[in-house]
């Protein structure tokens, strides 16, 4: 048994021989978000200009735990968050490197950071995702979404667990403090269920296990549309959550002549036509959105990203601790009718 | 077992091989552990500033709900283990003892909740049961069953049903290398059968029952996949999940998450002592394993046997798996009701896809993963239960501390560690600390398994062979490895199990553009592709279970005790 130890280990030693991590003139991109959509614009950018890309994919909470534990030596050089937040919070630290593009201009306006240290890539909505033959019958406005008698079966990511979801909540209660809390205490009350991710609370969505998805990322719906799934996607009346995927240099770049022209390619036509084909709503305005999505976007808010960096924190923890997590069902009516 | 021993040439090891083990566990486990802890007490000591003594635990204590997260997470933690310990001892005596037809098939059974991830059995689960699921179609669930699932009953029953395995393969471990004497002249002196259970056979598998409960809890205490998946509407307060909250939200605060861990590690620390103490009692019993004496069990026996095995499989994994082979070929929903297709398993192995790679990278890394545990856990094992009280305490926390944290701090410790401005290892970025990464994490298992057969195990062998001039590598090699050969198998297999299934560690340390099946399912999933992420995971599965199947065939994997 020694002898088949010694060779099994000798076997791992080899196979894990391991590919030199610090190559001088790579890219490193972390990102988040669309994965086959990353991948597809490393992949043109290390063609067109022959520099190879190394890209490190995860959700926006994964990246900021990694950047966090990498702190004390940076690996990256660029990244790409699914969340304007994230962005403003490297930002406040100084992290992010001042760059401004030669697509600048052609960006919609007031997406990206007046400070020129993140730029928007593209843009999600965030509203309501119902099945089809539920749309009839859906809410028009968030006012009435929350004064559902019934709500046993609508859903919403846990904001905790949901970066989206997250942004979407802040963006709420910064708009409208008191209504946005009583109003999800009141649809907990009515029943509302919580998923522990998006794709979860799709797939109940698709199953018939729920009507109605509040919270829903629009570009991950119009994908399960563009399948031939019967679901629509809502946007109430008084406005839908922008949530912006910055793009950004770290200040710690040992590459900042690539890192820029890799921000220039991401913002550039071809790849803003990737990202419109991925259904995100994409930063240029002279790209047109997704045939699913429709040329023009509907009304929407979105966050002050200093508030919301600063405000982020107590607003996910009272979501968390008041409706979430309420011990009874008197808790919860009593934050219900914190507001008329 | 240690009063018997006299200096000199004892089964005690030498010198070089303390080091050894001791410089292993300290680069690997205590080294991160170390840097994780300083920053707990000085938040910026690594940026070289020894400013805010103790702040992130001043802050700590102003989290809100702390008491009760760590009351639920203890008491969760406990109501898994006791339940995994119902299900799993006497399937262990099963396997061991009883002449049962089909025992192969059994023992995969045993094994197959540990293939699962946790969060996809989590989700298979909510599929079967939720309104208007698999469930419903089929059978109608009646809905006092969906309350009772959907609350601390169900996710602790999940989690249960998810690890009652390792205690069923440690009990059966430990029952093989029980020498039957005692139990013979129990019987013979007219002795019951609970007696002989509550006077023999439970003191005797104490250490292997402790050992492997201990696993149990530990991973149910910083389990984050299964209650979060679960738990949501079962409203649970969990300390992984916070401990999550604080490491991938703004602000990360990796200071106060490592402050709530080390709650987590005195939790681990705390039931190790206690599972020692009650071990203390419980020795050895010399003389020859049992080898292959078995119980003749009558029809109605043998029939009430499977009715409990088989009960369980359906549980735990007939009806997840159904219900994730199900997802994996529904082509798309139409009026709540699918229309299947076979497409989601072709996608999977199309070049461009990666799925072929991701299976590949995940067995090998496994497969190395699972042997450097077994062999390296073994030989700590061996070394910490011949060596003084303290060493052995020492090493032992050592080497259980990184399985007490939920992975993701462990994760960003390595992080800390690896990538630190002083190490010129070139390590960080490479396939390797990722198997690094599950040595640390998973090496527990091979410790708790060689650890009880070990204290079954004389010295007086060693001692002997020692004295007869045999060199110390002999007796590790001729002596020590045979006996432990079953317990380190065992080990090998979980580990091997876990590794393939293994998430946070993957996602958090994989060298860019490579995959394993775990994140691949999770990119899967993230992109709201359901099938795919479906079809993955039961390829995944399928695969595992073939090499399992494969490797109960050769001499090493039989589990027989007879050295």
């Amino acid at each position: 048994m020694t002898r088949a130890i010694f060779l099994a280990l000798t076997a791992a030693l080899i196979g894990c021989r391991s590919r030199d991590g610090t190559d001088a003139d790579r890219l490193v991109v972390y990102s988040a978000g669309p994965r086959p959509l990353a991948e597809a614009i490393c992949a043109a950018f290390t063609q067109a200009t022959g520099t190879p890309v190394d890209l490190f994919q995860a959700t926006t909470g994964q990246l900021m735990a990694r950047l966090e534990a990498e702190k004390y030596r940076p690996r990256a050089d660029i990244v790409l968050f699914a969340s304007e937040i994230a962005a403003a919070a490297l930002k406040r630290e100084g992290r992010l490197l001042r760059f401004r593009p030669e697509a600048a201009e052609r960006l919609r306006a007031d997406w990206s950071d007046p400070d020129e240290t993140y730029w928007a890539s593209g843009a999600a909505l965030v509203g309501v995702a119902v099945r089809r033959d539920f749309a009839e019958r859906a809410p028009r406005r968030w006012s009435d979404w929350f004064a559902l008698a019934d709500a046993r079966r609508i859903v919403m990511p846990s904001p905790s667990r949901s970066g989206a979801t997250g942004d979407f909540v802040v963006t709420l209660a910064l708009q409208w403090p008191e209504e946005t809390f009583a109003g999800f205490a009141r649809l907990r009350l009515a029943g509302m269920d919580f998923a522990a991710a998006n794709s979860q609370a799709i797939g109940g969505l698709q199953m018939g296990a729920h009507d109605a998805l509040i919270g829903a990322v629009d570009y991950l719906i119009y994908q399960q549309i563009a399948r031939g799934e019967p679901l629509e996607m809502l946007y109430p009346e008084e406005g839908a959550v922008l949530v912006t995927r910055p793009i950004a240099i770290l200040a710690a770049t040992p590459r900042p002549d690539a890192a820029k022209a890799f921000v220039e390619f991401y913002l550039a036509p071809e790849s803003q036509r990737r990202v419109a084909a991925a259904h995100l709503a994409p930063a240029r305005a002279d790209v047109a959105p997704s045939p699913a999505r429709g040329a023009e976007l509907p009304r929407w808010i979105r966050a002050d990203p200093v508030a919301a960096v600063l405000r982020q924190g107590a607003i996910l923890r009272r979501f968390q601790l008041d409706i979430e997590r309420a011990a009874s069902a008197r808790a919860l009516r009593r934050a219900a009718g914190a507001a008329p | 077992m240690t009063r018997r021993r006299t200096r000199g040439e004892t089964g005690a090891p030498g010198a070089a091989s303390v080091s050894l083990a001791v410089a292993a566990l300290a680069i690997a486990c205590a080294y991160p552990l170390l840097l994780l802890f300083v920053q707990s007490l000085f938040p910026n000591a690594l940026g070289g500033e020894w400013s805010g003594f103790l702040s992130p635990y001043r802050r700590l204590f102003s989290t809100p709900d702390l008491a009760r997260m760590l009351g639920h997470s203890l008491s969760w933690a406990a109501a898994t283990t006791a339940v995994a310990w119902f299900f799993g001892i006497p399937c262990g005596f099963l396997l061991a003892r009883c002449a049962l037809p089909g025992k192969g098939f059994a023992r995969l059974t045993m094994l197959a909740p540990l293939m699962t991830p946790p969060y996809i059995a989590a989700l298979s689960y909510v599929v079967l049961l939720q309104p208007g699921g698999f469930g419903d179609r089929l059978i109608g669930v009646p809905e006092p069953l969906r309350d009772w699932f959907f609350s601390f009953h169900g996710v602790t029953m999940a989690m249960a049903l998810a690890s009652f395995g390792y205690v069923a393969l440690g009990v059966e471990a430990a029952l093989l290398r029980l020498p039957p004497r005692m139990e013979d002249a129990a019987l013979q002196l007219g002795a019951s059968r609970p007696r002989l259970w509550r006077s023999i056979l439970i003191p005797l598998l104490l250490p292997a029952i402790l050992n492997t409960g201990l696993l149990v809890f530990l991973d149910a205490l910083s389990n984050f996949g299964v209650p979060a998946v679960l738990g949501t509407r079962a409203n649970l307060a969990l300390l992984p999940a916070e401990i999550y909250h604080l490491l991938t939200s703004w602000p990360v605060d990796v200071p106060v998450a490592t402050a709530l861990s080390s709650l987590l590690c005195l939790l681990a620390l705390l039931s190790l002592r206690i599972s020692a103490a009650l071990t203390r009692g419980s020795g050895s019993a010399g003389g020859r394993a049992a080898g292959g004496r078995l119980v003749k069990l009558s029809p109605a026996r043998a029939a009430l046997a499977w009715l409990w095995i088989g009960g369980l499989f359906v549980l735990s994994t007939a009806l997840p798996y159904a219900a994730m082979i199900a997802m994996s070929l529904v082509d798309r929903w139409t009026d709540g009701a699918p229309a299947w297709t076979l497409r989601h398993y072709g996608a999977l192995f199309r070049p461009a896809s990666g799925g072929r790679a991701a299976l590949l990278t995940s067995l090998g890394l496994a497969a190395a993963a699972a042997t450097l545990c077994a062999a390296g856990g073994g030989f700590v094992a061996y070394v910490a239960a011949r060596s003084g009280r303290l060493a052995r305490r020492a090493i032992e926390a050592l080497a259980i501390l990184p399985r007490a944290l939920p992975k993701i701090v462990m994760t960003v410790g390595l992080i800390l560690a690896w990538n630190a401005p002083w190490v010129r290892v070139n390590l960080y970025g490479t396939l390797g600390m990722l198997l690094l990464a599950y040595v640390v994490c998973y090496i527990s298992d091979a410790l708790a398994y060689a650890g009880a057969a070990l204290r079954r195990m004389n010295p007086r062998l060693e001692t002997a062979a020692l004295q007869l001039g045999a060199g110390r590598v002999a007796v590790l090699a001729r002596i020590v490895a045979p006996q432990l050969g079953p317990a380190l198998a065992a080990a090998w297999l979980t580990t091997f199990i876990v590794c393939v299934r293994e998430l946070v560690c993957s996602i958090l340390l994989l060298p860019p553009g490579v995959e394993t099946t775990a994140t691949f399912i999770f990119n899967q999933f993230e992109q709201g592709d359901l099938s795919s992420a479906m079809a993955m995971a039961t390829v995944t599965i399928g695969v595992t279970a073939t090499i399992l199947f494969l490797l109960q065939r050769t001499p090493l994997f039989r589990m027989k005790g007879d050295v």
